[in-house]
């Protein structure tokens, strides 16, 4: 059994993904399986700062729980974002 | 036949003279060259005298004198004119180079004093309004690193606020998904009262049915009718109030929720055109200090060849003095062969060579680098 999580995000990545997002990767966290969560951006087109909030707020806890968070597949406007907001800072980027 | 061959040999010696004379005036050698002429001619006739002396066989002494005196006043009326006109020439290019020579000074001094102007105005281009010696461009570099810090800073915050609303967002849902379960109890809470109030009603009906030993009984089953009333009541303003509760929270998401959602794409362009000017300031700062580089490489080469100039006109009193002994020279000499059948040919020799010797030794007494034949020899003496 693998121990990494993938996380698909959708087109918009905004407040409306807030819920799945949120309780998606409590649920990884709180299985204490998983040692690794990937944000696969490969077909996000666009996010807003409340994504790179639930961004901010998940790393916080995955680190607290000793799991490594990551960001996959970044292009165009969304990684210009993510690079803008330091996000490669907090995340590993593959 | 004398006369034929004094005419032929007195002109090609007449030319080979001058020939001398010119390439030492030519050299700068002016007033040997005059010399040259002069002593070439008396010594040639001198020569010409003895000859004619062994050759004279046929005529008297008295003859051949009166001839060679009368050569000599043609050649000397010849000679005289054209020391003259050279005389002439020579005051003319005194006039000529004084006139000059002081039109150059005074073009050059303007020019230094434009020259100034230019680099004041150089410099007031270069440095800020407020007369800080910090230049313009330096100033707009660092507005615009500052610009892009505040950026940086402002998507920070408010990055750090959408986590944290977020994150108040989850604390407030918790809540929310705490309700259902409270309701949940409250409805329970109401069946048991309902059930109480039940038990109370078939309590009642039996005390009544016990007549007067049942009376206290039916005033207890009545109070306790009373309490599961009540009990429901207040589990239904409970549950109202559970409902408000909920309303506001969904509507509080909802708030946080525009809040936390903030459009950041317009700071990507913003930011990508603060590093265009940015790259454009820098590049125009670069520019600023090279060229403010070479304009002081070049005033400081052009204050150089202003005294390189202003030095070479300082020749012009060495020329001009050289002209003049030359013209005086000429005069001199001028003057003594108009005087030829007055004076005798060995005394004109010897005052022309005092003349010569009073001049040299005025020279040389007077410390001029009349010697010097280029600039650069004359360099120590003028600074």
């Amino acid at each position: 059994m693998t121990d990494t999580h993938v996380i698909s995000l959708p087109e918009r990545f905004d407040f409306s993904f807030h819920g799945p997002f949120t309780s998606g990767y409590q649920d990884v966290i709180d299985s204490a399986q998983i040692k690794h969560i990937i944000l696969d951006f490969s077909r996000v087109a666009y996010l807003d700062s409340s994504a790179l909030g639930m961004m901010v707020l998940m790393q916080k806890r995955a680190t607290a729980a000793g799991i490594k968070a990551s960001i996959r597949g970044a292009k165009g406007t969304a990684q210009d974002i993510l690079n803008m907001a330091n996000m490669h800072k907090i995340y590993g980027l593959i | 036949m004398l006369k034929r061959k004094l005419v032929v040999s007195d002109g090609l010696m007449l030319i080979g003279c001058v020939g001398i004379s010119l390439t030492l005036e030519w050299q700068g050698l002016g007033y040997l060259g005059i010399a040259v002429l002069t002593l070439g001619m008396l010594s040639w006739l001198f020569f010409r005298g003895l000859r004619a002396d062994g050759e004279g066989v046929e005529p008297a002494q008295s003859v051949l004198f009166e001839s060679r005196n009368h050569q000599l006043q043609a050649l000397a009326s010849e000679l005289v004119p054209a020391l003259k006109s050279c005389e002439a020439s020579l005051l003319d290019i005194i006039s000529t180079q004084t006139d000059a020579v002081s039109l150059l000074r005074h073009s050059f001094d303007q020019l230094q004093g434009l020259m100034q102007r230019q680099s004041q105005c150089i410099h007031s281009l270069l440095v800020s309004s407020d007369g800080s010696a910090e230049f313009n461009s330096s100033r707009m570099h660092d507005f615009a690193v500052n610009t892009g810090l505040m950026l940086d800073r402002f998507i920070a915050t408010t990055v750090d606020m959408s986590a944290s609303s977020m994150d108040l967002l989850e604390k407030v849902n918790k809540i929310y998904d705490a309700m259902p379960q409270v309701m949940k109890a409250l409805k329970d809470i109401d069946e048991i009262a309902s059930q109480t109030n039940l038990l109370a009603l078939n309590a009642a009906i039996e005390a009544a049915r016990a007549g007067d030993a049942g009376r206290g009984f039916a005033v207890v089953a009545d109070e306790v009718r009373a309490l599961s009333t009540r009990s429901a009541q207040f589990s239904e303003a409970i549950q109202k109030q559970l409902t408000t509760i909920s309303t506001q929270i969904e509507a509080l998401t909802e708030d946080v929720g525009k809040v936390a959602s903030q459009d950041v794409s317009y700071v990507i362009e913003a930011k990508k055109e603060i590093q265009t000017a940015l790259d454009m300031i820098v590049t125009k700062a670069d520019e600023d200090n090279l060229t403010t580089k070479s304009l002081d490489g070049i005033a400081h080469e052009l204050e150089e060849a202003l005294h390189n100039a202003i030095r070479g006109l300082q020749f012009d009193d060495i020329n001009g003095q050289n002209l003049q002994f030359n013209a005086s020279l000429l005069k001199f000499t001028h003057e003594h062969l108009r005087d030829l059948d007055e004076a005798d040919l060995s005394t004109l020799a010897s005052e022309l060579h005092s003349y010569l010797d009073k001049t040299r030794v005025n020279r040389q007494t007077h410390k001029n680098p009349v010697s010097s034949t280029t600039i650069q020899a004359g360099e120590v003496e003028l600074f």
